[in-house]
This record gives C-alpha cells, structure tokens and sequence, in this order.
C-alpha cells in the first residue's frame, strides 16, 4: 500500500506540474486580430469633410527613451496633423496595439502627456457624433508655457469603449475568459487653442468626421461602430 | 526569538534525492514567470531590484533552510495542503487572465506550504525572510503607479526648487518642469522615486534582517526605520535631481545627461543608505 509519507513529495510535484500545465493550456494565446491588417498611414485619409494633412505641427510624443517600449506596446501608429478651411489645426493621434495584456497595454493621453512636462487637467467627456453613431470621449486640457492644449480622446478594447484602468483589464478579460487576446486603439485628437468649448467642439467635429471618412472596418475597430 | 535564526547546521541534511523533484516542480512551474520578468519588466530601470530580490530570496533561502531545525518531517496538515491550493489557483488564474501580479504573489503561498508539508510551519517561519521578500517581486498595477507616481515627481520638483532657491539659485519650476540657468529639466516618471521606494524598502527590511539577528529586537525602533524609507527614498531622489541640476548648470547638458544615466541612481542608494544608518544610529542613540 502507499503511504502518504513516502509519496508526499510525488505528491507535490504532481499538484506543481498539474498547475504549470494547466497554466500553458489556459494562457490567452490567440489574438482576435490574426490576419495582417492594412497600417494606418494608408487606411486613414489624408482629407475628408474639409480637413487636409498638414506638415508643420508635431503632435505630443513620448520622450525619446520611452519609444523603445512605445515600439513594443503599438504595432502601429499614426501622427498627422489636419488643417480645415477656417485655419483650424487638429493634431491626431491613433496609436494600435494587437495583443492588449497586463504588460504590454495602451497607455494614457494624461500619462503622455503629463510626463512631456504638461499640467494636465481633466475636462469630464463629451459625446462625438458620427453618422454612425456617438462615441464617449474623455476631454483633458495641457498646458506647458505658452503652449494650450485641449485635447479629446478615447480607448476602445476589443472593438468596445472602455476606459483606463480597472476598466481596461475588465475590457481584456472578457477576452482572457474565452482564451482570446483583445486588440486596442487610443484615438486623440488636440489643438494649441484656449480652454474654450469652442476649442473642444473644433475636436469633438473633427473626430466625428474621422469616423465617417475611415473604412467601415478601421471605424468599427477603433471605435465599435 | 533568537531561536529563530539558529546558527547551528543541523544534522539533517535537507535536500535529500526527492527534495529534488519538488525544486524540479517548482522550476518548471516558475520558469516562464521569471523568463516573462526577466524579459520584459526587469528590462526597465523601474524594476532593476527585481533580479536582485530575486538573487537575494534565493541565497538566503538555501543558505536558511540548511541551517533550520527540523523537528519533524511530513507532517500532517491539512492547512498546508489547503494553502497550496490557494497558491497554485491564484497561479493558474494568473496565467489564464494574463494577471502577472497573481502569477509572482502565488510563490510565497505556494513555496510556504510546500515547506510546511515536508518540514512542518516551524521551518516555514525560519525561511520567512526569503519568502518574505519574494513580495517585493510583484508588479504594481499601472492604474496605481500612475495615480502616485504623478504627484511624487511633484513632490521631488517642489522639493528640489526649493533647496536650489534656498541655496540662493535662481530656479523657476512649472509642473514638472524645472528651469535653472539656460537650462530646462524635464522631470521623467523615473524622477518619482516610486520604485527608489520600492527598492528602498526591500533594502531596509534586508538591513534590519541582517543587523537584527541575535541582538535584542526593539519592534518600534524596526517600524520606525521601515516607514521611514519612504520620505528616505523622496529625499534621496531630491538629492538626485538637485545634483542633476548643478551638473547641468556648472558642466553642461551632456555631462547632466551622463550622469543621469550613470551615476544618478547610485547618488540616490548612497544617499539613503547614509540617511538610514544616521537614522538607525541615532534611534539606538536615543533607545540608549
């Protein structure tokens, strides 16, 4: 007969390997996205409803150190700036990561920003209307200096709004529960402008025409719609 | 107490052939852990005391365990079993929903029961410190880090403008910007001292371990010195950032930058290793 004492480290060592399979077995491998997705540069349009690419105007970017991990984070990211025919100029920001996990995340426009030297302050959300829906998008103003900034963005996890924090990784566990890797999309479009409701509405309008103007596909990945 | 850190090897000799198989166990459990550590987060300055700890865990670990009493082994406890249980659910849900934080603060759980079952909780309670420290190992949630390390690089800028005013520069700060001379200092997340803290308090309690052994223990004068860390460690990073400045100031950008990325992090350790040890002398001075 075995006896437990002669067997408990066999024991053990059947509980560890147990755990370590089932470990490899249940870890989240499969992104949603599997195929090779057109990159952003090409999808996204260099004009739509009166706004035209302009050179001339850097968007906020991570510091130079920071880009290594922004490389690793983001498989793919635009930087355009936009001008209309009134001479408004809208900074847009897209920024794609196809596996979101605990390590590798899309990080927040307040963090980005904040850490380039800005005083950030929040501005609640607003609504971006599209002619295929609303989109809640959260508002920020940054200042550094002289240079104004209200800025308008938003993350959407798997195809869904969602937001930072506890709510990005419930975003990603409605995923891991069916063994999948969700994909996620930071849109953020800013301005050198005051802290006006005119500034945010010029972004609020921007983005919504963004929304028209992209592919249906690209449309309902960055945004659910 | 000073039982339980017997100098004395004891006659057992601990890792007897089927002591093996649970290291083999454990090693094929943690393995991927570490490799997904060691592969992404310790890559980062934020998480350079990670090997370390690890390093550390692992040599007192052994270097305990052969020193440690047994007074019976396999004993029966079901508590054990119970806690091997909680520690390897908490492993599997970690690998499963991708939640790293449960996948390293599984390992003191799973590790203490394994001691349990096959030394009894005495041994367990002679490891404590290497399984102890292994908490220091655990990520911190984004979520948290942001929300702190924001208001700590404040602290540092606030803190640092007003030495440099004191000392009769003219310094000007916005945000996290500080202007001295010609020259402007961007405050980068590093600045913080959120993980010179974290650090900071794996080195105190490493400190207090190794000085504390034997001698009487005053649990006041240990608390003291573990809570301290923290304002040691945000002074320790205004240390930093001020000499950032003067360098900057009287040698140039290049050379600021040299230092930022060479010598700076040890500026921060030096200067609170030497603020702990002040610290400790002159508790035991007032103990006295």
């Amino acid at each position: 007969m075995l006896r437990y004492r002669d067997n408990i480290e066999v024991l053990i060592f059947l509980a560890l390997v147990l755990a370590a399979l089932s470990g490899f077995v249940l870890v989240p491998k499969e992104p949603v996205l599997t195929k090779r997705i057109a990159s952003l540069q090409e999808v996204v349009p260099r004009a739509f409803a009166g706004w035209r690419e302009d050179t001339g105007l850097q968007p906020v970017l991570p510091s130079p150190d920071l880009l290594r991990t922004i490389h690793k984070i983001y498989d793919d990211t635009l930087t355009r700036t936009y001008r209309d025919g009134s001479g408004n100029r809208v900074m847009l920001v897209i920024a794609f990561g196809q596996r979101q996990s605990d390590l590798l995340q899309a990080h927040q426009p307040e963090v980005c920003y904040f850490a380039q030297g800005f005083i950030v302050e929040t501005r609640g959300t607003t609504l971006v209307r599209s002619a295929f829906g609303r989109v809640p998008g959260k508002r920020l103003y940054a200042v550094k200096g002289l240079r104004t900034e209200p800025v308008l963005y938003w993350l959407a996890v798997g195809g869904k709004i969602t937001d930072f924090g506890w709510q990005q990784k419930l975003a990603q566990l409605r995923f891991g529960v069916r063994g999948k890797v969700p994909f996620g999309y930071v849109v953020r479009a800013s301005l050198i402008g005051p802290d006006k409701p005119a500034s945010y509405s010029i972004l609020n309008r921007f983005l919504g025409s963004l929304l028209d103007a992209v592919p249906p596909r690209l449309r309902h990945r960055m945004a659910g719609l | 107490m000073a039982h339980l850190f017997p100098r004395i090897a004891s006659q057992h000799s601990m890792p007897s052939g089927r002591a093996w198989l649970v290291l083999s166990g454990l090693a094929i459990l943690y393995a991927p852990t570490l490799w997904k550590m060691a592969t992404t987060l310790w890559n980062s300055q934020d998480y350079a005391h990670g090997p370390i700890v690890f390093i550390i865990s692992v040599w007192f670990f052994q270097d305990r365990l052969l020193r440690a009493q047994v007074e019976e082994r396999w004993p029966r406890s079901p508590k054990a079993w119970v806690v091997l249980l909680f520690g390897l659910s908490l492993f599997v849900i970690g690998r499963w929903q991708d939640i790293i934080i449960f996948e390293v603060a599984s390992s003191p759980f799973v590790i203490s029961a394994i001691l349990a079952l096959m030394f009894g909780w005495a041994t367990v309670r002679a490891v404590w410190f290497p399984i102890f420290i292994l908490v220091f190992l655990v990520p911190l949630p984004g979520g948290l880090v942001n929300s702190i390390t924001l208001p700590l690089k404040e602290l540092v800028s606030v803190c640092a403008e007003f030495l440099l005013g004191l000392a009769g520069y003219s310094v000007a700060r916005q945000g996290v910007i500080l202007q001295i001379g010609p020259y402007q200092l961007l405050m980068t997340d590093a600045c913080s001292g959120l993980y010179s803290i974290i650090s900071l308090v794996a080195l105190v309690s490493l400190y207090l371990y190794v000085t504390r052994r034997g001698k009487n223990r005053n649990i006041w004068c240990n608390v003291i010195l573990l809570a301290s860390a923290v304002p040691i460690a945000i002074l320790a990073n205004v240390v930093r950032v001020v000499a950032l400045a003067l360098i900057t100031l009287y040698f140039g950008d290049a050379a600021g930058q040299s230092y930022l990325h060479g010598l700076a992090g040890i500026t921060v350790f030096v200067a609170a290793l030497i603020l702990l040890i002040v610290l400790d002398g002159a508790l035991s001075v007032a103990r006295s």
